[in-house]
């Protein structure tokens, strides 16, 4: 519930701002915050593709998954960033620290998922057992 | 549980359940049966056997070949992982990792392992890895069972 209303907030967040930039551009032209907000929303587009391309390559440990996720999609933050003049060569380093605050609270959280899910199994199994126990007895 | 047998001729096998509440049990018990008549082919040493999916521990694909589990042997089927996994969705054998499929029934828990793979084991003891991805799958067969 929780979780879906998080979602799904941040999804028309998202729509409200593209089309309220949509339309300022329309009406005054690309500025500057219009060039970023857009720029944001194309690099999202490419961060989210990667992760899908990531997905179909299996890691045999999560960690590990993880980091490759986080040095692919830095590395293209960083490429992107030069591209779109976002970063200078005195500050390129910026496009890690970046992805790394956006990934550790991410990491934390699924973390923190996984181990209620995993509650969650572990005491219907336990409450199926007691059933078989009862009957059995 | 009370069980009724009675031999009627000129009918097939019939199996009438009777319940005063849909639970958790009921429906595991209709699952059961449901499954009887699905049987797999698994060889061994060249023989032939038909195996019972209640039999059945898990089923793993190594190198191409695929491996049937049950309590202390193992089989080989022709079929693929995706065949078996399609043909018994319905009977509580569920996708875990890529390469292997586990019978919900022999679940004894899961665990996350410091490395932050996730480690099921099995009611004979034996440990599979489950891939997170496949966790919910999981988690929304125990959902669907109604308590007792």
């Amino acid at each position: 519930m929780l979780k879906e209303l998080i979602q799904k907030t941040f999804l028309l967040g998202a729509i409200l701002i593209i089309t309220v930039f949509s339309v300022s551009c329309l009406w005054a032209g690309a500025t500057q915050e219009i060039i970023l907000v857009f720029e944001l929303f194309l690099l999202a587009f490419f961060i989210v593709l990667i992760q899908l391309l990531l997905k179909t390559i299996v890691f045999r440990h999560f960690l590990l998954s993880i980091i490759a996720e986080y040095f692919s999609v830095s590395g293209f933050v960083l490429l992107y960033g030069c591209f779109v003049q976002w970063f200078e060569k005195s500050n390129w380093h910026m496009a890690f620290l970046y992805v790394a605050v956006v990934y550790l609270p991410a990491y934390f959280l699924d973390m923190a998922i996984v181990k209620r899910e995993i509650n969650y199994i572990n005491v219907k199994l336990e409450g199926r057992r007691k059933i078989e126990h009862t009957k059995k007895s | 549980m009370k069980l009724i047998a009675k031999q009627v001729n000129g009918k097939p096998l019939t199996v009438t359940v009777e319940y005063p509440e849909l639970n958790a049990e009921t429906e595991r018990l209709i699952k059961k049966i449901k499954s009887f008549d699905t049987v797999i082919p698994g060889s061994q040493n060249g023989e032939i056997f038909a195996l019972q999916i209640s039999d059945i521990y898990y089923i793993e694909a190594v190198e191409r070949k695929v491996f049937l589990y049950t309590k202390d042997s193992v089989y080989m089927t022709d079929k693929k992982l995706y065949e078996l996994e399609n043909q018994l969705s319905e009977t509580g054998i569920l996708r875990i990792s890529k390469s292997c499929l586990m019978n919900i029934d022999m679940l004894c828990s899961i665990k996350q392992l410091i490395n932050s793979q996730l480690e099921a084991t099995l009611v004979n003891g034996e440990k599979l890895i489950v891939a997170r991805t496949y966790l919910k799958s999981i988690k929304n067969i125990l959902r669907r069972e109604k308590p007792c």
